[in-house]
């Protein structure tokens, strides 16, 4: 079988760097890019199985990204996983959990994540 | 053909003063008790490097202008600590480095062909990051278009574009991870390993991108680079990891740097939630590993990682002591 193909973007290369070494480790192939447009044109060149994205990032961010690839026939059914480290904690943030929800992600984890239950999350939609 | 190595991105990190500080041969501190010193006043270090030499040991860490003094005043409160002070330096990270010593020797000629002075140098599992005067930045920043080409940005131009950042929002993120108990994403370890110690005077460091790009011709992976001051005056410590392998670094290390080869040693790197931005991270896991009577040979703590080195005969314990203190979800191993 062929190996599962994840995309994970995120501006924290070294979170990218870890989450690749886990899902490498379980036998999925890994994309890495650092922020929202980096991370659509790779969806562009390659469509991956599953994307994991993170909200908060420069130049794209995740709601944006996530949003655009469900209104796209084309990448409406790539299973999206949104990360963030926001939430009730940063009261002036626009970016909270229930904007997490409202989007069309096929799942939501906060940070800081733990990789075994993103793991879960991500076998479960692959 | 030389193929020009594709990269990510990177980042800089502008208006830190780089503090430098080294113990003499008399009684000083452990660098966990400075460490707790500064954790105690709140001090965040954004990028720390730490090299056990023999009885002594060297360490830089790069803090914001306003906490300069207060580490001046801890270092000053102990005797056998000596320091100095860089001020107006930045951190330049190019990521990701894929543990390729191509890649850290590209980076390192670079430095040394447009003669662009090196203070610091240190990796992350992602990243490899140097410390620069902030006036070289705009140099620095052009010059890596030579050696590499980067996804998310075609010209210097591009890349200054895509800075424009969310500050105020991430201190609000910081902040609101500050007072809970450190969670790291996971604990990757690498076996099997070569510590090599090199002395240099400093302009010496970007020189030995020529040794590091004859070590890339033998498939090596770079899995840990620091340097830190050594007790002659002007010079440095460098330090770094291959795998274990006796032959090749006698024949390759120019001969008069190599000053210790220690094998086996292992390389354990966690990254965690905002760790360049958080204080008393470097210090919980200093302390911890201190009190398990684990002899911590050489740390790097750049963008939001920690890597360490310890003997392998110590690794077993010294999960135990990161475990005390860190949430560890998963530990990946790698030979």
């Amino acid at each position: 079988m062929a190996k599962k193909y994840i995309l994970v973007v995120d501006d924290d290369p070294d979170l990218v760097e870890t989450v690749a070494m886990m899902l490498e480790s379980k036998g999925c192939e890994v994309g890495m890019a650092y922020d929202g447009i980096e991370g659509e044109e790779s969806i562009k060149k390659r469509r991956p199985d599953l994307v994991i994205l993170d909200i908060m990032m420069p130049r794209k961010d995740g709601y944006v990204l996530c949003n655009e690839l469900k209104a796209n026939e084309e990448t409406r059914d790539i299973p999206v996983i949104l990360l963030t480290a926001v939430g009730e904690a940063v009261p002036s943030t626009t970016y909270s959990h229930a904007d997490g929800m409202a989007t069309e992600a096929d799942d939501y984890i906060p940070k800081p994540i733990d990789t075994e239950s993103l793991w879960e999350a991500v076998s479960n939609l692959l | 053909m030389t193929l020009i190595p594709r990269l990510g991105g990177f980042r800089v990190l502008n208006g830190v003063d780089k503090v430098s500080v080294i113990t003499s041969e008399n009684a000083a501190p452990s660098p966990a008790e400075l460490l707790r010193v500064l954790s105690e006043a709140r001090i965040n270090l954004a990028y720390l490097t730490y090299i056990h030499q023999a009885s002594t040991w060297g360490l830089n860490i790069a803090v914001e202008p306003e906490g300069q003094n207060e580490v001046a005043g801890a270092v000053k409160s102990y005797p056998g600590l000596a320091f100095s002070v860089s001020p107006a330096r930045a951190i330049l990270s190019i990521f990701p480095h894929k543990k390729s010593l191509e890649i850290t020797s590209s980076l390192l000629e670079l430095f040394n062909h447009h003669q662009l002075e090196l203070d610091g140098l240190a990796n992350s599992p992602s990243a490899i990051s140097v410390i620069l005067k902030e006036k070289l930045v705009s140099s620095a920043s052009r010059a890596l278009f030579e050696p590499f080409t980067f996804r998310s940005y075609r010209s210097p131009a591009d890349w200054k574009l895509a800075q424009k950042g969310k500050e105020q929002l991430y201190k609000e993120v910081v902040a609101s991870y500050q007072e809970k108990k450190p969670k790291v994403y996971g604990l990757l370890c690498h076996e099997g390993q070569e510590l090599e110690s090199v002395r240099l005077e400093k302009k010496e460091i970007s020189a030995f991108g020529k040794t590091f790009r004859k070590l890339s011709r033998l498939g090596l992976t770079l899995t840990f680079i620091a340097t830190a001051p050594y007790r002659e005056p002007g010079k440095e410590m460098l330090a770094f990891c291959l795998p274990r392998s006796r032959q090749l670094t006698g024949d390759l290390i120019p001969q008069g740097f190599l000053t210790q080869s220690l094998s086996p040693v292992s390389v354990f790197s966690m990254n965690g939630p905002h760790f360049g931005d958080r204080y008393g991270i470097a210090n919980e896991l200093l302390t911890n590993l201190e009190e398990k009577g684990i002899n911590l040979l050489a740390l790097s703590c750049t963008i939001a990682s920690v890597t360490g080195v310890v003997h392998s005969r110590q690794l077993t314990s010294c999960i135990d002591a990161i475990r005390r203190c860190f949430d560890v979800p998963s530990v990946i191993n790698k030979e």
